[in-house]
């Protein structure tokens, strides 16, 4: 059986690729557990560039392990109305979110707000984490160490709750 | 600026030459002929603070820049800017 799916904008990857600072990186712990769909505009690969993307999101994209795949152009009201403020990227999430019915993981407000006036129900990134807990086999621990470590990137108030539920039913 | 700046800083070009180039299906040497260094620089520090005063996301910077989303946090790792996330 595959692995479940999710659609990531790429501000999620990007976090996953850089943290922790100094080991490997949390994206070696999801990849077994889900697969992670990303619009195909959104990376090339660059020569020059040795910092994390290029050393670590762009061979897992090479290799397939995180899928890119090209985003539909409809609903063309998504552009239409969002394109000033939402880069391709974002909008290409919701357009594939839309045209398969997958999870999507968006954290941007606008984004997220765009998204939910579409049908969809994005969940951002720390919710991501309780769901690969709670659903997809991530080892409690290893949740709570990836939202400790990246906690300062999120609004301060979401950090109790996500423990809270990270520890919920633990005896 | 020192020397490891003006070597950070050239790199950053570099990186966003051949990113720029990619992206828009151009040789390196006509992306250089269109942006300079300097100009690059001017209008990604622009871009960034619009970005961070909360103007557009992270991916619309990088669609105004001319660079793939994803690779634009290589750029921005590169020359110390923070990205806001929500």
């Amino acid at each position: 059986m595959s692995n479940p799916i999710y659609i990531l904008d790429t501000s999620q990857l990007s976090i996953l690729c850089r943290f922790p600072l100094k080991a490997a990186p949390f994206i070696q712990e999801i990849t077994p557990l889900v697969t992670i769909l990303i619009p195909e505009s959104v990376i090339i690969e660059a020569r020059r560039a040795t910092s994390t993307i290029a050393q670590v999101a762009s061979p897992l994209v090479k290799q397939g392990i995180i899928e890119s795949r090209a985003a539909p152009t409809i609903p063309t009201t998504v552009d239409e109305y969002y394109g000033d403020e939402l880069g391709e990227g974002e909008r290409g999430v919701i357009r594939l979110a839309i045209a398969t019915g997958l999870p999507c993981v968006l954290d941007d407000k606008d984004a997220f707000f765009v998204a939910c006036r579409f049908g969809l129900r994005p969940i951002g990134f720390q919710d991501f984490v309780v769901r690969l807990v709670k659903e997809h086999g991530m080892k409690r621990e290893t949740g709570i160490k990836i939202v400790t470590a990246t906690a300062r990137l999120f609004p301060a108030m979401f950090l109790a709750h996500t423990l809270h539920m990270l520890n919920e039913g633990k005896v | 600026m020192d020397m490891q700046a003006r070597e950070t800083t050239r790199e950053a070009y570099l990186l966003f030459i051949e990113l720029y180039a990619g992206m828009n299906k151009i040789t390196e040497q006509q992306a250089q002929a269109e942006i300079s260094q300097s100009d690059f620089l001017t209008k990604l520090h622009n871009l960034h603070e619009r970005h961070i005063a909360g103007e557009f996301t992270a991916s619309k910077f990088a669609d105004l820049l001319g660079v793939p989303a994803l690779n634009l946090y290589d750029l921005l790792e590169l020359m110390d800017l923070p990205v806001r996330y929500y």
